[in-house]
């Protein structure tokens, strides 16, 4: 047990810091382009503040086409993209790529499902005070679903984690290939339950983070 | 100070369209106190919505302060909604924000900065007699004093006109007589015009001038408060409502 876990040692830092580097490129495109698609997403719906039925079609349905797609088809599909972004279509940081586009639509779901939360009330006594739609959505919206955004960006970390375990079938690397290769393929029972063990100690503590931080957040 | 001329509104509802508010006239003087009541769904809601454009009319003019409101385009709306108060029956508080910051919010808005804007907060705090609570958050305030704190809040930019849809019907007895106490104390301290609406006579009698009765979408009637005796209802929706005490 021991000297397996010694022999593969410099492999679990390298994996470590390729789960790392794909978790927080996808998560850092997923804030910065998920958010806006999913408040704009709200925004333009039926009874809402900016309501333009046609854009709302057009992105809620580019957002429920990209969650259609199993993860590992959407890998291949956009190896051409990432090439081109990238230059090459192995690597962590090319894994990103897939990932990315992933994470961007999963977010604005959940962006846009808890903006959704905040009562309609609470949106129309800031109108009746004389608001702007960007004021509303960056002194109301936003701040008022604060907890949920946290929660929802939780639920997206813990998501990609596994996702790149997937990631790793086109050379991303990462923690959970390195538990498809070394437990699953070299039947290296111990290896395998030793990186399991390892994600399952990374959940715990980004969901144990995410829900402190929401609760301080939370004051209704 | 308020004038609805011809005003109505209609919502596109299956083949023919529903008549929220049939065209109406009325006019409420500055500083007086204004009631509209009526069982629910008489329209008296859409009616005081109509005041500050949250319901876009179908037919009318709106005037508030000498200004008409439905030809304005949105950054002017903005601008006249500001001089425009408004309290709800939820209160429609900002939960993550603290009763202080709640004041603050249309002060922000209106592009101040700075300590004014706290000091300001304060003082309308102090006038609905919630100074001690300034660092509570909605959540740690009973219903009485969070619609304090809306008020206090809709009175921030020094609006000439308040506007109150039902902003006694989630309380209790006892806190609705405290609450009418501070509205009556807004309008004579301050000359604030209110227009207030209710399904409770006893609301009404408490506090208004003058009260429009609602039926239908209609207002049927229109009394004068003031008298010594006892007002006169005509029409069958007043009657039923002043029988009803």
């Amino acid at each position: 047990m021991s000297d397996s876990l010694i022999e593969i040692l410099p492999d679990l830092w390298l994996a470590l810091g390729q789960t790392a580097l794909m978790l927080l490129v996808s998560l850092a495109a997923s804030v910065l382009l998920g958010g806006p698609l999913g408040v704009l997403v709200l925004l333009t719906d039926r009874g809402q503040l900016l309501q333009r039925p046609w854009l709302f079609a057009v992105l809620n349905g580019f957002i429920n086409v990209v969650r259609s797609f199993p993860f590992v088809i959407l890998i291949v599909a956009l190896v051409p993209l990432t090439r081109w972004l990238i230059g090459s279509s192995i690597g962590p940081l090319a894994a990103a790529v897939p990932l990315s586009f992933a994470a961007v639509p999963y977010f604005a779901r959940l962006v846009e499902q808890s903006l959704r939360e905040v009562p309609r009330g609470v949106v129309e006594a800031a109108e009746a005070m004389g608001a702007s739609v960007p004021q509303i959505v960056f002194k109301v919206l936003l701040v008022e679903a604060r907890s949920g955004l946290v929660l929802g960006l939780t639920v997206m970390a813990v998501s990609l984690l596994s996702y790149t375990a997937v990631a790793g079938v086109v050379g991303g690397g990462g923690i959970g290939d390195l538990a498809i290769r070394y437990g699953y393929y070299r039947f290296q029972t111990n290896v395998m339950l030793i990186t399991v063990a390892i994600l399952v100690v990374i959940v715990q503590a980004i969901q144990f983070t995410g829900n402190r931080i929401a609760a301080r957040l939370d004051k209704r | 100070m308020i004038s609805l001329e011809g005003v109505a509104k209609s919502f596109a509802a299956g083949p023919r369209p529903f008549e929220a508010v049939a065209p109406l006239c009325l006019r409420v003087g500055s500083g007086e106190v204004f009631g509209i009541i009526g069982f629910s769904g008489a329209g008296k809601s859409t009616l005081l919505r109509l005041i500050n454009l949250l319901e876009r009319p179908t037919a009318g003019e709106i005037w508030v302060g000498g200004q008409r409101l439905d030809l304005l385009d949105a950054a002017a709306l903005r601008q006249a909604r500001r001089r425009i108060g408004m309290i709800f029956q939820q209160f429609n508080l900002l939960h993550n924000h603290s009763a202080l910051e709640n004041v603050c919010f249309p002060l922000r808005i209106a592009g101040l900065k700075g300590e004014a804007v706290a000091a300001r907060a304060r003082q309308c705090l102090e006038l609905v007699g919630l100074a001690d609570k300034a660092a509570h958050y909605p959540a740690q305030l009973s219903g009485g004093q969070k619609q304090r704190v809306a008020i206090a809040r809709a009175l921030a930019t020094e609006p000439q006109v308040l506007l109150c849809d039902e902003p006694t019907s989630a309380l209790d007895p006892h806190t609705t007589r405290e609450l009418l106490a501070v509205l009556r104390d807004i309008n004579q301290r301050l000359g604030v015009t209110i227009v207030i609406v209710s399904h409770s006579l006893a609301v009404v009698r408490a506090l208004c001038d003058r009260v429009a009765v609602m039926e239908n979408g209609r207002v049927v009637e229109e009394l004068d408060l003031r008298q010594a005796e006892p007002p006169q209802p005509r029409s069958d929706a007043a009657r039923r409502l002043f029988e009803a005490v």
